[in-house]
């Protein structure tokens, strides 16, 4: 058989087919490499939406192949010979879904080498996802050939290629009164997606992708293997079955699709004092977070009972991707321990903002109170800056971007200016009444700011 | 004349397609969507389902037979790629009636110019049968862009970015002029005889 399957790869168009998956692949993957490049899940899931796109196109190339059998009669030739019938597909199905595989897998090994030699964490768990894909990408490659042999149009393969794109681009992440429906379980690649690095596909999310590649390859088999419309129609039945799978086996929302990978949390310190911890996902974050988190933390120094220690927020459930997820504190919150929240600026593959953060509000930023009230956001950054000696504050927050207006820049050196005027110990005061007030969840804290209230 | 190089390109089933492919999107979109205009991905992905279709009629079914035929190919080229080009752009324009909003005119006009030019392009180096390969993908990569940016990332992604942006337009022009010149000129490639009945 190994002869025969050689003889295809050299007649089929699996090596352009091939090129075009790891073309796909690649640019897709490839653009956000600074999004993925320290965790597998992230590039489990950017694999899948690079799926997205390569669905489309090896279905279109089954297509090709299918209808090119179909107008050459390869079907009726291959009919003459004294096989099995299964050993007279299975040459074709499987040089152009082997090909396929193979180039997937490759580029998901690719991936999970950059992770790794970029010191970020490799779940396992994470590898299925991957995995379940390549079998989809089978699936769709015989549905392909299939349907090319059964209506041989040349409008087919583009008309398929297109099609295919815009149902799975489209349909499934539409949201109705801002909530997603059952048809987001139709998106390749999980919708919602992670909330924060740590968290990993659930099994009901890896088994709804299995149903599908289930429902895929055996629609495929049995267009391809059957020449009667019964079997046809078994075709379409075990293609409803696996998108019926795919929306019902798993519950909508992230709580259901995500879970959080313990591993992946674990906490790695710095050497040195004062201590610095971060998550094992943001392992290769950690020189650069532990500089900046220990110049905030000098900077705190000033004040009384200023925090010795930072570490990052863990959360222990999933996230539901708003600002506030990152207040919700865990139990094992140490008193003298400033929270924060990482996540690299992915256009330059950093953060940014850490020293700011921490300094916000004299180490109030984020705090249980929830997030800080419009009005608050000068009085945050005015003591922020004051801490840090700086003359201005642009403060850059992970997944949201910069969180002030360019607008508000003036009020808040105006504001610097009008502190800085004050006698030394009046200055310290101040902030330190901003920051208790913050503690205290007050809503106003402009006029400590302006009017000097003590605690 | 006109009719038969009509149907001998297959014109005018690739154009029903192209119709119901608008059509279908025009219904997902009624379907499933709420008010206001068609989200960005879509904008960009339905040039290429309207395009897809078209790209099979850019060459006959036996080029060596075609080359035997005294008529200067080039101008039907050019004239045949333009028109394919306006149909689409008549298309997505005309969904507005059935509630479907693809845009602004000038951003359909550049989005489906560039993709048509990327088609034209694609046609002449790989031939019109696997060359619809080029759009799609290109429109997928599109897709998945964000308008605004730094130049090149306008460039890059020169079918999100907003109805005026000049990048995105000098971008398109480029495409649409190369597209054009490459299929006017070369055709495409020229298959084998054996090739011939397989129409691909």
């Amino acid at each position: 058989m190994i002869a025969p399957i050689r003889t295809e790869l050299r007649r089929s168009n699996a090596r352009v087919t091939a090129l075009l998956v790891a073309a796909a692949t690649v640019l897709l993957v490839g653009n956000s490499y600074p999004y993925w490049r320290a965790s597998s899940a992230l590039a489990a899931q950017e694999l899948m939406v690079g799926l997205s796109l390569a669905v489309p196109l090896v279905l279109a190339c089954g297509a090709i192949l299918g209808r090119r059998e179909a107008r050459t009669r390869t079907v009726e030739l291959m009919a003459s010979t004294g096989r099995p019938r299964w050993q007279r597909f299975l040459p074709t199905t499987a040089a152009l879904g082997g090909t396929v595989t193979a180039t997937f897998l490759l580029a998901t090994a690719t991936l999970l080498v950059a992770v790794v030699a970029g010191d970020g964490y490799l779940g396992l768990h994470d590898v299925l996802m991957p995995l379940l894909g390549a079998l989809i990408l089978a699936g769709a490659t015989w549905i392909g050939i299939g349907a090319g042999r059964l209506w041989s149009s040349p409008i087919l393969p583009p008309l398929l290629g297109a099609g295919t794109l815009v149902l799975l681009f489209v349909v499934p992440p539409v949201r109705v009164d801002g909530r997603y429906g059952l048809r987001s379980n139709l998106t390749l690649a999980i919708t919602p997606g992670a909330a924060a690095p740590w968290e990993t596909p659930t099994t009901a999310a890896l088994l709804a992708r299995l149903a599908l590649a289930a429902g895929l390859i055996t629609a495929g088999l049995l267009l391809i293997a059957s020449r009667s419309w019964p079997g046809r129609a078994g075709a379409a039945a075990a293609l409803a079955a696996g998108l019926a799978g795919m929306a019902l086996i798993v519950p909508t929302g992230a709580a259901a699709k995500w879970r959080i990978d313990p591993a992946a949390q674990r906490p790695v310190c710095a050497d040195g004092l004062p201590q610095v911890c971060v998550t094992e996902v943001h392992r290769y974050l950690l020189p650069d977070v532990a500089s900046e988190a220990r110049r905030a933390l000098d900077a705190l120094a000033v004040l009384p009972g200023a925090p010795t220690r930072v570490a990052e927020v863990r959360l222990d459930t999933v996230g539901d991707h708003s600002e506030a997820q990152w207040r919700r504190f865990t139990p094992d919150d140490e008193p003298g321990t400033v929270y924060v929240a990482l996540g690299p600026d992915t256009s330059i593959g950093r953060d940014p903002g850490v020293a700011q953060r921490i300094v916000m509000g004299g180490g109030t930023y984020l705090s249980p109170c929830g997030p800080p009230a419009e009005n608050a956001q000068v009085p945050m950054s005015v003591t922020g800056a004051w801490l840090l000696g700086t003359d201005d504050f642009r403060v850059w927050l992970p997944t949201f971007g910069y969180w002030l207006s360019d607008e508000l820049q003036p009020e808040i050196r105006e504001r610097l200016r009008a502190l800085r005027a004050l006698p030394r110990a009046e200055q310290l005061a101040r902030v330190t009444a901003v920051r208790d007030a913050a503690r205290r969840c007050e809503p106003d804290l402009m006029t400590p700011l302006t009017a000097g209230t003590t605690p | 004349m006109t009719g038969r190089y009509l149907r001998a390109r297959r014109v005018p089933a690739a154009l029903l397609t192209s119709v119901g492919a608008v059509g279908s999107v025009m219904a997902v979109w009624a379907l499933f969507a709420a008010e206001g205009p068609v989200f960005p991905v879509l904008t960009v992905l339905a040039v290429a389902l309207a395009l897809a279709p078209l790209m099979p009629t850019l060459a006959g079914n036996d080029a060596a037979l075609e080359a035997t035929a005294a008529l200067p190919w080039p101008p039907r080229r050019l004239a045949h790629l333009i028109a394919c080009g306006a149909v689409v752009t008549g298309l997505l324009y005309a969904a507005r009636l059935g509630g479907a909003d693809f845009g602004p005119a000038g951003q359909i006009v550049r989005n489906v110019a560039g993709l048509a030019g990327v088609a034209g392009l694609a046609a002449a180096l790989f031939g019109a049968g696997p060359g619809w390969q080029a759009p799609v993908v290109v429109a997928a990569v599109q897709a998945l862009g964000a308008p605004g940016g730094q130049a090149w990332r306008q460039v890059a992604y020169w079918m999100t970015q907003p109805a005026g942006n000049r990048p995105a337009a000098v971008t398109a022009v480029v495409l649409l002029l190369a597209g054009l010149t490459a299929y006017a000129v070369r055709g495409g490639p020229t298959p084998a005889a054996s090739e011939a009945p397989v129409g691909q």
